[in-house]
């Protein structure tokens, strides 16, 4: 047997997540030094300094590195899915549908009186999404129909909560509402994390098995079905993996957008097209840069109020342009 | 028989696309799909493989492919669509070792490696096979993706236009690799719009017209300049050669 040819870029990339991870446990609005947390980690004694370590620093830090694959492993997976280079997990309505559920759960107040309404109700929007995509897009569910049928889910989840912007009960609804759909990855606790382990899972484990059949599935759906590749099954899995592990992260922490759409890219200029090839890469450079892009945020102070998912989209939009700019040059 | 197809029809909505066709392919035979535009060669092909719904029956060694799934089919019978479409940036030798991947094998293991290498060097890639499938010419494109198909290490292949696009010298050096499978054992079952090339290149013909099999045998028998001229609606030249028939519409009828 001979060595997987990314094994350096893998290790590459593990060892950078490790390290952005603790470069994460090290910055926060407490300034704490390396022996006061190494000392808090060490200590069995409940202190001031353990509490934020343990119960702001890891879970967040955390957070950021499951986020990250997430979004980074369902983007590489949904563009050998559409096999198209600008589909990113948001296209296929999932995002805005957790969305939506969490808006609807601050909208009728019942994150003020039912624990983790939030992310329950989150998780609920991202499933409807996922049951309904196959019925719009039909039985063979085509490419284009999967693609129309997620623009579809997508903005009548917008449209909805819209509506449940417009008609606010109070101000500060409407603003919980906004800075929820910002994107963020401040003050979650290890509570949220055992909460969407499940779904993660189980999501990130259908999303791996794509694999080979989206190595097929390069080639035409025709051919990839006469190699064997049952298209319907690679679909589900595709499709309830994203649903399960982008609407979890989405539950948590508001709507991240572009890392899914970037991430596949950057790595397809260093493993190739292939898309089995870009999953795992895709997955452990998404953890980099979501964790990279929240360090980022935390250096800006907690005075700045600047959210995370406000800074991916500042980089990633002119990202997109980019894209969009070389595509047009390809096609003349 | 390898494949068996009895009365199968094709039906999209009230429209009949297919209709009642009967066909067998045997071992090491090379059976032309020959008719005009519209005539259902490529549904029949489809058809045969499970791509679109039919009725009657399609039989595989005698069983029926109802009964054969999608990963169990693909060891039997490999596919060139007519579609030459690849999504991502792939290198030809990659594009190969698919075919090979998709019946279970590895190319990191010596014997699939060393089929890959045989069928890189029959198929006469050696100087593309790091080269981007998006990047080659259509020639070399078109051997790539037949790569894929024989990697696949079937007793059937089914090749839907293989020609298409390809010039004179790609044409023939495409008839010697078909040749060179049927000498192995390998069936074959391709669509061709080139009379000619049809009438040297296979041993069977069967000849489709608004979906239904209107003639079926050696080139000979069923290349007639009556039934150029029924099927096709042009007067064609039939002139022997040494070589096999050469075979050019002239008019239109």
């Amino acid at each position: 047997m001979t060595k997987h040819p990314d094994a350096p870029l893998i290790a590459i990339l593990c060892l950078l997540a490790v390290a952005l991870f603790f470069t994460s446990l090290m910055i926060g609005a407490a300034d704490l030094t390396f022996a006061q947390l190494f000392d808090a980690v060490i200590s069995a004694d409940e202190t001031p300094v353990s509490t934020v370590f343990w119960e702001i620093r890891i879970p967040r830090a955390l957070l950021g590195l499951i986020t990250g694959a997430t979004l980074g492993l369902s983007g590489a997976v949904l563009q050998g899915l559409l096999r198209n280079p600008l589909a990113e997990p948001g296209l296929i309505g999932v995002s805005s549908s957790a969305s939506l559920g969490a808006v609807i759960a601050i909208y009728t107040g019942l994150t003020l009186t039912v624990p983790f309404a939030l992310p329950a109700f989150a998780l609920l929007g991202a499933g409807t999404a996922a049951v309904l995509l196959p019925m719009l897009a039909g039985g063979r569910g085509q490419t284009l129909t999967l693609i129309l049928a997620g623009v579809a889910i997508s903005s009548i989840a917008t449209a909805l909560t819209s509506l449940a912007l417009n008609l606010s009960p109070n101000p500060f609804a409407a603003m919980e509402i906004v800075f929820w759909m910002l994107g963020s990855l401040n003050d979650r606790s290890m509570q949220h994390l055992y909460i969407i382990a499940p779904f993660i899972l189980v999501g990130w484990s259908l999303l791996f098995i794509t694999g080979r059949g989206l190595n097929a599935l390069s080639l035409g759906e025709e051919t990839a079905h006469t190699m064997g590749v049952s298209l319907p099954r690679l679909r589900f899995c595709a499709i309830a993996g994203t649903a399960a592990s982008v609407g979890a992260v989405t539950a948590v922490t508001g709507t991240i957008g572009f890392i899914g759409l970037i991430v596949p890219h950057l790595l397809r200029r260093l493993v190739g097209g292939e898309p089995q090839r870009l999953l795992l890469p895709s997955a452990l450079a998404g953890a980099c840069l979501l964790t990279l892009a929240d360090i980022t945020v935390k250096l800006f102070g907690p005075q700045s109020n600047l959210k995370l998912g406000v800074l991916t989209a500042l980089v990633g939009a002119p990202f997109f342009l980019w894209l969009i700019i070389k595509q047009r040059r390809a096609l003349i | 028989m390898l494949l068996q197809l009895k009365d199968l029809s094709v039906r999209y909505g009230p429209k009949t696309i297919l209709s009642s066709v009967n066909l067998e392919i045997g071992k090491g035979e090379i059976v032309g799909l020959i008719g005009p535009n519209g005539s259902g060669k490529s549904t029949l092909m489809k058809a045969m493989v499970g791509l679109i719904p039919s009725r009657g029956a399609i039989n595989y060694n005698s069983k029926p492919l109802r009964s054969i799934s999608a990963k169990h089919l693909s060891r039997h019978v490999a596919y060139m669509a007519q579609e030459r479409d690849v999504a991502w940036d792939l290198s030809v030798e990659r594009v190969l070792a698919l075919g090979c991947e998709a019946v279970g094998g590895s190319i990191r293991m010596p014997k699939h490696k060393a089929e890959l290498e045989e069928t890189i060097v029959s198929l006469g890639l050696e100087a593309i096979r790091n080269a981007s499938i998006l990047e080659v010419s259509g020639g070399e494109k078109a051997r790539a993706l037949l790569g894929r198909a024989l990697m696949q290490k079937t007793s059937l292949i089914v090749a839907d236009e293989p020609t298409a696009g390809l010039d004179p010298e790609h044409q023939l050096e495409l008839q010697e690799i078909f040749q060179n499978l049927q000498q192995q054992g390998t069936s074959m079952l391709v669509s061709l719009h080139d009379w000619t090339y049809a009438a040297r290149l296979c041993t069977h013909l069967a000849l489709l017209n608004e979906g239904k099999l209107v003639a079926y045998g050696t080139p000979a028998d069923v290349l007639t300049q009556a039934r150029v001229e029924e099927v096709y609606r042009v007067k064609a030249h039939i002139l022997e050669t040494e070589q096999g028939p050469v075979i050019t519409p002239t008019t239109r009828l």
